[in-house]
């Protein structure tokens, strides 16, 4: 299991229970809504444009908005307001248990942000003015200890403690630790994220392309993200996936891709079985 | 695919210990503000540049409220477009009054001091660097998608109203970048209007963004249009066969800047130089310079600790149905010619460094007043000589070209600075924007018009009016910033929205 660090003397780590697992199980929580509309076709209104201009100005911003969140995956994805010595600090992060919120080791713990969180407002499935399940703050933290100690992005993971078991009733992501890296090169993968967007970090936007490579411990992809991401899940599959499990968390934008790599790609952590088995220590911990 | 920057978003103000520069009187122009005026204070983003490329964004925030939009001139449209198309002197005083109206200050407060940020500022940036149009438009279509798909009763206006309004603040942060600035400074002789033309940074009031979004089917389909120049509108009301026309109180702004560590372009613009300028049609190249401080020009400070003074800016409202063109440069003599007539006013706002720029403005193709200079000959004879000047040399070329069209000029030194942009109107050139040229069968470039072989469809480099119906009412936008394109995409993206 990877070590880690707590920024609380309460989170003491259960005594170890079997192997590193392949997978962690979900949880489909008790609230329960309506089920969403399927998506389209929509009305015709009966004005077609043919010959559309074929070529797009500029760059291409390809995430989608989410706007209803009431479901899972969606509630499962939570926006966080960080405030930390230095200041105050946006990402995401996401259920993974009961009492588990987990995000990058960098939301939690940063040399920049002065060292340990001081406290994280998290709100599951925010859309935009809307906290469908309201907010929950805690000042309870752990990170792998590789990044703590040595930034490593590899180890850029880390965990939120909730006092209240907020997924007993939202549900909680299943994990899955990536066998063999060549195995998911070229599978589509989906992020959804809290990014900065029109002015404020309140819209879960979403965003699928293939998988680039793993490379120096990193999980490298193409997929859109921005500003507020990080600690963002990846799961293998398209933005519509209904109970998806979590491969990875976002971390890193283009800029911290190793140039010797040649790929224009965003970064983040995958999960071995033994961030797995760091996941499930957390998780039995809090 | 827009690979963005950096994951983790620095938000702190108030907690960073920022600096903020407050500049000295450093220029060598002639100081025209006011006693008493407040010194200026240079917005800086530059504290924020303290997270260098790291996990945590080295760029910040500087969150400030949208401004409101534009309130229109409370006048009938048609009755002052005729005032003005008669009056030079009732139109310099419409444009002055315009400008001021753009300069309302909208308040910021960073690290316990107050700045004021114009009102023009703090609206929507176009589809480059600070994209805040094309969020906008992934933001309407988005709802317009969830609102379909749960029959919700909302009509397009609706929900363009609601996303305009919606989380309403603009992070000048993201604004005050250095790409963004130098892409705003277009150079003064590259010899390419593909370049030079097309950038500087464009903004838009919320009215305008609000129309582009609920008259978003209809844009989309403006590439398509052919509408024969000599067409008229499809109603008396309506000119553009893609669009309704923009509501009044709609703003279009370009701007420019300039490093102020390089000087900032200072062309004459005395009667003598009108002369030479209309006649050669030309800003003369290259122009001379100058070396103002941040006290003398508008000036803010980038996120790499750049200081950038705003040269020059377009200002373009819809109080008229063919819009009034008002268009500002900077100058280091302030006080003569087009800054002659300048209301003291001006000076009240960003301690006076709007003081130092000057004014032209048109408001139809055909120059209507038969004496444009008269009403200026005895306060303000610098002002009259250059208008003279310029008029006649206006009334020549025009007598000599086969429309025979006497027209308006309006031309801005540090922006319009192609070969033969100098001796333009801004709204004859808009008059093509979206139009389709059936000589070369292929979509209206403005560069178009200022190509000597090409006067036959674009006379007199485009100043006189040539059609009778403006497909985009008069907005280039939407072909050289690609909003029909970038509406396609956000409607086609799943799950596709069909009209």
């Amino acid at each position: 299991m990877l070590a880690f660090e707590s920024n609380s003397p309460d989170l003491v780590a259960p005594p170890p229970q079997g192997g590193a697992p392949e997978r962690l199980g979900g949880h489909a929580g008790t609230v329960a809504f309506p089920p969403p509309r399927p998506p389209g076709p929509f009305r015709a209104l009966g004005l077609q444009f043919r010959n559309m201009v074929a070529s797009i100005i500029g760059d291409e911003d390809d995430r989608g908005i989410f706007f209803d969140t009431r479901h899972r995956p969606e509630r499962l994805v939570c926006a966080l307001v960080i405030k930390a010595a230095n200041g105050l600090f946006h990402g995401t992060g996401w259920l993974a248990g009961p009492r588990l919120v987990v995000t990058c080791g960098h939301c939690v713990f940063h040399p920049r942000m002065g060292g340990w969180a001081q406290s994280i407002e998290l709100a599951p499935g925010l859309s935009e003015s809307t906290k469908p399940f309201g907010t929950a703050t805690s000042t309870r933290f752990s990170a792998a200890q590789a990044w703590i100690r040595d930034g490593d992005k590899a180890a850029d993971i880390g965990a939120i403690h909730l006092s209240e078991a907020l997924g007993e009733r939202l549900g909680w992501f299943a994990a899955e630790a990536i066998p063999h890296p060549q195995a998911i090169v070229g599978q589509v993968a989906t992020i959804a994220g809290y990014p900065l967007f029109d002015g404020g970090y309140s819209r879960q936007m979403k965003h699928s392309e293939a998988i680039t490579g793993i490379a120096a411990g990193r999980l490298f992809y193409p997929i859109d993200t921005g500003e507020g991401q990080s600690g963002a899940p990846i799961w293998l599959g398209g933005v519509s996936e209904a109970d998806p499990a979590v491969i990875g968390v976002h971390a890193y934008e283009e800029e911290q891709t190793p140039a010797h790599l040649n790929v224009e790609a965003n970064s983040g952590t995958p999960f071995s079985q033994d961030a797995l088995q760091l996941i499930r220590t957390w998780r039995d911990m809090a | 695919m827009r690979i963005m920057t950096r994951s983790m978003r620095w938000s702190a103000i108030a907690a960073t210990g920022m600096s903020l520069t407050a500049c000295g009187p450093t220029g060598s122009s002639e100081n025209p503000q006011s006693a008493g005026a407040a010194a200026p204070k240079v917005l800086s983003a530059a504290h924020l540049g303290g997270l260098k490329a790291g996990e945590a964004s080295p760029a910040g925030r500087i969150v400030i409220g949208r401004g409101k939009d534009y309130e229109p001139i409370a006048e009938d449209s048609a009755g002052l477009a005729a005032r003005l198309e008669k009056s030079m002197a009732e139109r310099r005083q419409i444009g002055w009054r315009i400008v001021e109206a753009m300069l309302q200050p909208q308040p910021l407060t960073l690290g316990g001091q107050e700045f004021q940020v114009p009102l023009w500022h703090t609206w929507y940036e176009g589809t480059r660097g600070n994209a805040e149009v094309p969020d906008k438009i992934k933001l309407f279509f988005a709802k317009l998608k969830a609102c379909r798909a749960s029959n919700c009763p909302k009509t397009m206006e609706q929900i363009a109203a609601e996303t305009v309004a919606d989380n309403d603040v603009k992070d000048l942060g993201l604004s005050l970048t250095d790409e963004n600035l130098v892409r705003m400074a277009p150079g003064q002789a590259s010899g390419s209007p593909h370049d030079d033309l097309g950038r500087g940074g464009t903004l838009f009031s919320p009215s305008f963004v609000e129309h582009i979004l609920s008259q978003a089917r209809q844009i989309e389909g403006c590439p398509q249009l052919r509408t024969d120049e000599s067409a008229p509108g499809p109603s008396p009301t309506q000119f553009s066969h893609c669009l309704a026309e923009f509501p009044r109180s709609a703003v279009m702004v370009k701007t420019a800047w300039k490093e102020l560590d390089q000087g900032v372009p200072a062309p004459a613009t005395d009667s003598g130089a009108m002369t030479t300028l209309i006649s050669a049609g030309t800003w003369p190249k290259p122009p001379p310079m100058a070396a103002p401080g941040p006290d003398k020009i508008y000036t803010v400070e980038s996120t790499g600790g750049q200081k950038y003074g705003l040269r020059a800016i377009h200002f373009s409202t819809k109080d008229i149905r063919e819009w009034i063109w008002v268009s500002l440069w900077w100058s280091p003599n302030p006080n003569s010619d087009f800054g002659q007539d300048r209301p003291a006013s001006i000076a009240r706002y960003n301690g006076g460094v709007w003081a130092n720029y000057k004014m032209c403005v048109t408001t139809s193709f055909v120059e209507g007043d038969p004496a444009p200079w008269a009403a200026f000959e005895q306060g303000q004879p610098q002002l009259a000589a250059a208008l003279k000047a310029s008029h006649q040399a206006l009334v020549a070329k025009g007598a000599a070209s086969p429309d025979r069209q006497k027209t308006t000029w309006c031309s801005n030194p540090d922006i319009e600075t192609d070969d033969n942009n100098g001796a333009t109107n801004c709204i004859g050139c808009h008059q093509y924007a979206a139009s389709w040229d059936p000589d070369v069968n292929q979509a209206t470039h403005f560069s178009f018009t200022l190509d000597p072989s090409r006067q036959a469809r674009y006379p007199q480099f485009s100043r006189s009016r040539r059609r009778n119906n403006f497909p985009s009412d008069f907005t280039w936008t939407f072909r050289h910033e690609g909003t029909p394109q970038i509406i396609r995409r956000e409607r086609e993206r799943p799950p596709r929205l069909d009209w």
